[in-house]
């Protein structure tokens, strides 16, 4: 079957005025429908590049990306794009920051607006629709950024380091609370992390990568059960098996 | 209901502290000018100084008094302030947009900026005798100066504030599929409101110097004038009447900005 998002022999090179670095070489990646894909790799490796790429922020110096067969288009509400910091805008309501999306691409169709509200509602935002983001907590912030970019139904949804500004603490439960969305909305989701924990306990499948140049060690597939939240997940004998092995495969430079 | 009842006694105790506090800073700051001013009074009265070069404050009351009676001192005071709200306007807005332009274009940007840090390091009341001749002579020239003393700063600390709008935040919204106006429009200039209050802040003391200044070179009204004129006849009740008018309409002008402020920040959160 065909791959849903397919990254074929993506290479990328930095340029700066000390010369030119390559940062990936021959990156290959299959993501399926519905299949929520974690990449890990030793830091600096270029991650972060690959989100860049696929949300047609960079352009690669080679290679192709097909989602759904056909090239990528760039600067679409196809991809959605979730950061480290959840970079919600102090000036705006929570409902007027989740409205975001659809105020750049001009989308007052009543369709949007009810999924907005819809959205709101199912998790549990709408009491604070018209309050502003420094009276919410942590965690309550990053969902609010995730719901920010399902507004706009992307078909991918884009990862980076979501939960690594966040204490210990909420982490776990921000975890759970994302991977509950995500599997609710049956959003294709690609997450970068150096928290090989994080991967292997939300992940289908995770991608291994080598030191810069970058390039795909090898792939893992989760055996877990999907069916569970993340940190019972944790709790299975198996999830220690894999942490071990995703653990090795990173440290056998 | 009345709150006080909801609080323990320890909190009534840190109230009544915090309240004695503010008075006491109050009742300084209150005293201190009492005193300085009996204390010119008198030393003026009793001859310790001589009021002929020091003025006093009644002789600088009945200056004002004086200055009211004949119309001048609404003639005077309009003038500055109309010269300076013009410059300061002209400056703030023409300097912002400019800002913007610099901001959109990386390049020109990088063009103009050595042009930019020389005429920031320039004193720009050295480029007022070319002012008067190329603008003529009068309240025209006046608001210039003050202009040129106000724009090259406003540029650059506005387009700073511009360039300092988190990265992550405009890749988010470039993922959003978001062009350069909706940055801008969206992001770039509600995040640098704060900033742009605190040029306000500046641009408000720096265009009464630019004002005084340029009255000091070219006028023939103003409080600006009145202070020249006052010194070259030797009569300083019109010299310190003029600046304490002149500091009365400065503090006025800085504190409407510093209510805009509250207004603004307390709506931003």
């Amino acid at each position: 079957m065909q791959p849903y998002l397919k990254l074929s022999n993506i290479c990328l090179n930095y340029h700066s005025k000390q010369g030119e670095t390559m940062a990936l070489k021959n990156v290959n990646i299959d993501v399926a429908k519905q299949e929520f894909v974690a990449i890990v790799g030793p830091s600096g490796c270029g991650k972060t590049t690959i989100l860049s790429i696929i949300a047609g922020i960079l352009k690669p110096s080679s290679g192709t990306i097909t989602l759904d067969g056909k090239p990528l288009a760039t600067n679409t509400r196809e991809i959605g794009y979730m950061f480290q910091r959840d970079h919600l805008f102090g000036w705006r309501t929570i409902q007027k920051n989740v409205e975001l999306g659809l105020e750049i691409s001009k989308d007052k169709s009543p369709e949007s607006k009810q999924i907005v509200q819809d959205l709101l509602k199912k998790y549990g935002l709408t009491d604070f629709a018209n309050q502003y983001p420094h009276q919410l907590s942590g965690g309550m912030r990053q969902r609010v950024a995730l719901i920010r970019t399902l507004v706009l139904r992307p078909k991918i949804l884009l990862l980076d380091e979501p939960f690594g500004a966040l204490d210990y603490q909420t982490r776990q439960t921000v975890i759970d609370d994302v991977s509950d969305i995500i599997r609710n909305e049956k959003i294709t989701s690609i997450l970068v992390t150096h928290d090989i924990n994080e991967a292997v306990c939300m992940a289908d499948k995770i991608i291994v990568l080598s030191h810069r140049p970058a390039t795909v060690r090898n792939v893992v597939m989760v055996d877990l059960d999907k069916t569970v939240s993340p940190s019972k997940r944790k709790k299975d004998k198996r999830f220690t098996e894999l942490l071990n092995f995703v653990w090795k495969e990173l440290d056998s430079e | 209901m009345n709150k006080k009842l909801m609080y323990s006694e320890e909190h009534l105790k840190y109230l009544r502290k915090e309240k004695k506090d503010k008075v006491f800073v109050l009742v300084c700051q209150i005293a201190i000018l009492v005193v300085f001013i009996a204390l010119w009074e008198l030393l003026g009265y009793f001859g310790v100084i001589n009021t002929f070069i020091m003025s006093s404050p009644s002789r600088i009351i009945n200056t004002i008094a004086e200055l009211y009676a004949s119309g001048d001192l609404w003639y005077h005071t309009a003038i500055t302030l109309y010269e300076t709200v013009l410059g300061f306007a002209i400056a703030t807005i023409l300097g912002t947009l400019i800002a913007i332009l610099l901001w959109w274009s990386e390049k020109l940007r990088r063009i103009l900026d050595p042009y930019i840090v020389v005429l920031n390091s320039l004193p720009k009341i050295a480029l007022g005798p070319i002012v008067i001749i190329w603008v003529g002579a009068g309240i025209q020239s006046i608001v210039t100066i003050c202009f040129l003393i106000l724009i090259v700063v406003t540029i650059i600390s506005m387009l700073n504030a511009f360039r300092e709008c988190d990265k992550d935040k405009i890749l988010l919204m470039k993922s959003m599929g978001a062009n350069t106006l909706q940055i801008l429009w969206k992001l770039v200039l509600p995040s640098s409101i704060p900033q742009f209050i605190s040029v306000l802040k500046i641009n408000v003391g720096l265009s009464w110097v630019g004002t005084i200044m340029g009255e000091y070179l070219v006028s023939s009204a103003g409080l600006g004038y009145l202070i020249v004129y006052g010194s070259q006849v030797f009569q300083l009740d019109l010299v310190m009447a003029s600046t304490l008018i002149l500091c009365v309409l400065a503090s006025v002008m800085y504190l409407l900005v510093a209510l805009l402020e509250k207004r603004v920040l307390k709506s931003r959160h």
